[in-house]
């Protein structure tokens, strides 16, 4: 073997003067192969993966929070027949509204009624909020890079 | 034996290592393409409205806290429902006395009263009384009389408000007179959000201060924000959309806030001048500025003044960018927007200059 690596040395290089030389045999290509293989793979997975996440849509669920705490989820993929919720405790004149897939602030005690008058959500990041009573009901999605909009936020 | 003697054998094995070192240096970079940068949200109400703001970089989580502490330290000094705050003090003095201030509540007052010279009164903080006579101020509406709106147009006049930058004061010189920082304190807010993001280690970040909208940095894939623009007609859509960064977005309408009686519709934007909602053909408009202060104050300006002398103000100035969309659903945007707004699928867009 080591008259094999000195043949090849030469071969290659011709340079055999005191210092060691650094030549491919066999077992270094093998190697190589094996890593650049490793390395094509790994970026097919994670290319594949953002693809999958980028089509995934995910689950849909409508969720309403009071100052930030979450007092209803629905999932709007098992919703078909209209249900109405009062989730504000202390406050059934606040309705909402799940009915095919969508949800809306049905009915609040407010004086403004801005909540009302937004309508029907169904997108991700689709939001009402009423002020007067700090909810904020909101279409989420399981997968976070599931948005269907193409705007990043909305001025308005 | 592959190798004849031990130096063969080292220099091999460093071989190895380079090589090694090259491919992990290769993956490692690879699966870096699914890394995500650290993010951090908080949503709250302040302001009478609701903000969101969210940081991207390794001190978002701090940053967006501190951020969010900063707007309700702002609400606490610029409320007018809240008796405490120094704008309530300014309103209780008015007439008898100059009140101090924060350098906070000085400055905002401070740009305000040079927006209004800016734009020959169309913006003016001193409009309050006539909010609160139409009921806007409580959400209890009313249509007041001739002779009420007349009353309550008495007290506003931006040049009745003095301030003394010594002693760092403000003085309402009407008695009855009031200001509310509504049309400006949002925008104020949000240039203090980013101040205060900027403070910290943070690359990027998507401001909305209840939908007035500010944005910095790259987006995680390296791409600039889309900031769409509401459509007045149906808030769920947008008539556009802006491609940019390092801006703030805001935008007036009389959808934001009105009623209805007798079929006839009432906004919340005030006209100064008649005491009376602004009779636009506008139905929204949109300020594209680096200064969400400017932004602010001259989206409602530019409502009142209507589409002619909007256009007018923006050729005159030019230190921002306009999107208006008429109330017949026309979108006009400054020329200095081609390449960055977009109309939306459906939607014209006609540039001015």
């Amino acid at each position: 073997m080591g008259q094999r690596f000195t043949e090849n040395a030469k071969k290659f290089d011709g340079d055999s003067r005191g210092k060691p030389i650094l030549h491919f045999v066999k077992w270094d290509l093998l190697v190589l192969g094996l890593v650049g293989m490793l390395a094509v793979t790994t970026f097919l997975s994670v290319y594949l993966y953002h693809n999958h996440m980028k089509a995934n849509t995910g689950d849909l669920f409508a969720v309403l929070t009071v100052d930030g705490e979450e007092v209803l989820r629905v999932d709007l993929s098992q919703s078909t027949e209209q249900k109405l919720y009062s989730p504000i405790e202390g406050n059934p004149d606040f309705v909402v509204c799940i009915e095919n897939g969508q949800a809306c602030i049905e009915k609040s005690n407010c004086k403004d009624q801005i909540c009302v008058a937004v309508g029907f959500l169904s997108k991700p990041g689709d939001m009402a909020v009423c002020i007067p009573n700090r909810a904020v009901l909101k279409i989420v999605s399981e997968e976070p890079s599931s948005g269907e909009k193409p705007y990043d936020v909305i001025s308005q | 034996m592959l190798f004849s003697n031990q130096k063969q054998i080292c220099a091999h094995a460093r071989q190895y290592l380079s090589v090694c070192l090259l491919c992990g240096i290769l993956l490692s970079s690879l699966s870096g393409c699914g890394a995500k940068k650290n993010t951090a949200t908080v949503n709250f109400f302040s302001m009478n409205t609701y903000m969101t703001i969210t940081a991207y970089g390794k001190e978002a989580d701090l940053a967006v806290e501190a951020a969010k502490l900063r707007v309700y330290e702002l609400e606490n000094l610029f409320s007018r429902t809240l008796d405490t705050s120094e704008v309530s003090l300014i309103n209780q003095n008015a007439g008898i006395k100059p009140a101090s201030v924060s350098a906070d509540t000085y400055k905002v007052i401070s740009l305000a009263l040079e927006a209004s010279r800016e734009t020959d009164g169309a913006f003016d903080i001193t409009i309050a009384p006539v909010m609160d006579l139409w009921g806007f101020t409580t959400d209890t509406y009313y249509v007041p009389s001739s002779d009420e709106r007349l009353a309550a147009a008495e007290l506003v006049d931006y040049q009745y408000v003095e301030l003394d930058e010594s002693s760092q004061t403000v003085f309402l010189t009407k008695e009855n007179m009031e200001i509310d920082l509504g049309g400006i304190a949002k925008g104020y807010a949000s240039d203090e959000v980013q101040r205060v993001l900027s403070s910290y280690d943070v690359d990027a970040a998507m401001i909305s201060l209840g939908g007035n909208v500010a944005v910095f940095g790259e987006k995680e894939d390296a791409s600039l924000w889309k900031t769409g623009i509401a459509d007045p007609f149906d808030l769920s859509s947008c008539v556009g959309i802006l491609t940019d960064t390092d801006i703030s977005v805001i935008t007036s309408g009389g959808y934001e806030r009105n009623f209805t009686q007798d079929g006839k519709t009432y906004i919340h934007i005030m006209n100064p001048d008649t005491g009376e909602p602004a009779e636009s053909d506008l139905a929204s408009v949109s300020i594209i500025s680096a200064d969400g202060s400017q932004g602010d104050t001259l989206s409602t300006a530019l409502f009142v003044m209507g589409s002619e002398k909007a256009m007018q103000f923006w050729r005159s100035h030019q230190d921002f960018s306009v999107v208006l969309v008429t109330s017949d659903g026309e979108i006009l945007a400054s020329k200095d927007l081609v390449g960055t707004f977009a109309a939306s699928e459906g939607n014209e867009v006609t540039f001015f200059s």
